[in-house]
Formats: structure tokens, sequence, C-alpha cells
């Protein structure tokens, strides 16, 4: 038997796959009664990321998280409030395998938006936001164009096009 | 809340999502992963056989006359 450290990588790379392979089982469920997040892990590690359910009657609000930056779908957090805890789901992390089209499984993958327009777009498009249009619980969508603090439309201005490609030129050599 | 009710919706994170693949596409990627592990273990099999009778001797009696020197160090007492 080798020692520990020499199997160090194989023990990590069987984590990885495992941790890879229960991902699939993890579900976020909306329904008439209220949302059901069931965890991938067992339970020994439900610490991790544990498992939480709340109900339409207890929710109080439905809001956008304050943008950081506009251009990155994923970042975008929907925070659920109750009176006493709130719950943060990305949108944007989640997709609808029953009504998943190309469009959508791109739109999940996107890491970056030009615009707010598209963003816009891709959010009223999304199958969740939909889900809470139908039962008059959508949040505010004009959290999305407030200001933010990093404006992320960097490539418009030339001169800072060209410094953010010098630096990413200097820093590969 | 509004009296309409909506069919459940069960979400599941978009990086577990497997993309639907097209069945000639699946199947040469198969092909091509499973060349990319055969070929070394085929090769390598070409490689040794020639030469295992020659180097197969000094490989084991190494590994044993080490594995003996170690069980003795241990029935010894010494710091293993």
């Amino acid at each position: 038997m080798e020692p520990l450290s020499e199997m160090m990588p194989l023990l990590l790379a069987i984590a990885a796959i495992g941790m890879i392979r229960l991902r699939k089982k993890e579900r976020l469920v909306f329904n008439a009664e209220g949302i059901h997040y069931q965890p991938p892990f067992f339970r020994l590690f439900r610490l991790i990321s544990p498992e939480w359910r709340v109900l339409w009657t207890e929710v109080k609000e439905i809001r956008i998280k304050p943008l950081r930056y506009r251009n990155l779908p994923d970042s975008i957090v929907l925070e659920i409030h109750t009176g006493s805890q709130c719950y943060r789901i990305r949108p944007f992390h989640w997709l609808d395998p029953d009504h998943s089209s190309a469009e959508q499984y791109r739109s999940s993958r996107l890491m970056w938006v030009r615009n707010t327009e598209r963003l816009h777009a891709l959010w009223l498009e999304h199958p969740l936001i939909r889900f809470l249009e139908q039962i008059d619980r959508a949040p505010k969508t004009n959290d999305l164009f407030l200001p933010t603090l990093f404006d992320f439309d960097l490539m418009k201005n030339a001169h800072t096009r060209t410094t953010i490609l010098l630096f990413f030129l200097f820093f590969s050599m | 809340m509004n009296q309409t009710d909506p069919k459940e919706m069960i979400l599941i994170r978009s990086s577990s999502y497997d993309k639907p693949m097209s069945r000639p596409k699946k199947y040469a990627l198969f092909v091509f992963f499973a060349f990319i592990i055969l070929l070394p273990i085929v090769y390598g099999i070409r490689l040794i056989r020639p030469v295992w009778h020659q180097i197969s001797g000094p490989i084991l009696t190494d590994f044993f006359s080490k594995t003996a020197a170690r069980n003795h160090e241990k029935s010894n007492g010494t710091v293993v």
C-alpha cells in the first residue's frame, strides 16, 4: 500500500468525478406550494449545501440583489426574503430540462452579455422568471437597469480596449 | 398569490445538463477517446514484450529484496 501522499492525486480525481456525478442529483423544485431545494449530497455532507423549503405563504419579498457586474448573467442573484431568512438563487445556473431548447442552453452557459437589452431579453425568457410571473411573484426587472459599481462595457472605449489588450499581451508572454 | 396553479417545475444545474448530441458525433467522440486510451496500452505492450525477459529479473529481485529489508527493519523495532 502506497502512502497517502502518493495516492492524493488519485483520491482528488475520484472525489472530483464523484462531485460531478452527484451534481446531477441536485434539484430546485418550484410548485404551487413553494420552493424546494434538494442538495446533491447525502446526509454526511449536507452541511455543505443544506436542504431548504419555503412556502409561498412565508415569502414576503423576492428581489434582485443589486448588480455588481451587469454583463455577467451568472452573477445575478435572486433573493427570496421571508421574515427570518433569506434564500439566494442564481437563476442562470439553473435550467428546465423539460422545456430546454438550444437557445436556453446557450443562455445558461453565457459568460458575457454585451448590452442590458440582451440581458433583459434573457431574463424575461428564463423559465424561472416566467414561472414567478405566472403566480404574480416576479421581482421588479427595473433593478437590472440600475447603475452598477463596475460597468464592464470596456470594449466600447478604444483607449481602454487597447490597454486591456496590451495587458493580456504582456502577461501572456 | 394568484389563484392559477402552475405546473410543477423542476430545475437542474445547467452544468449537469447533457446537451443533446447527434449520434455520429457521439460515436466519433467515443472512438477518438477509445483510441487515446488504447494506443499507449497497445504500444506499451509492444515495446516491453521483446525485452521483458531481460528486465523482469532485476525488477522483481529489487522489489522483493526491498520489501524483505523493510520487514526485517520492522521486526528489529527500528523507525520506519
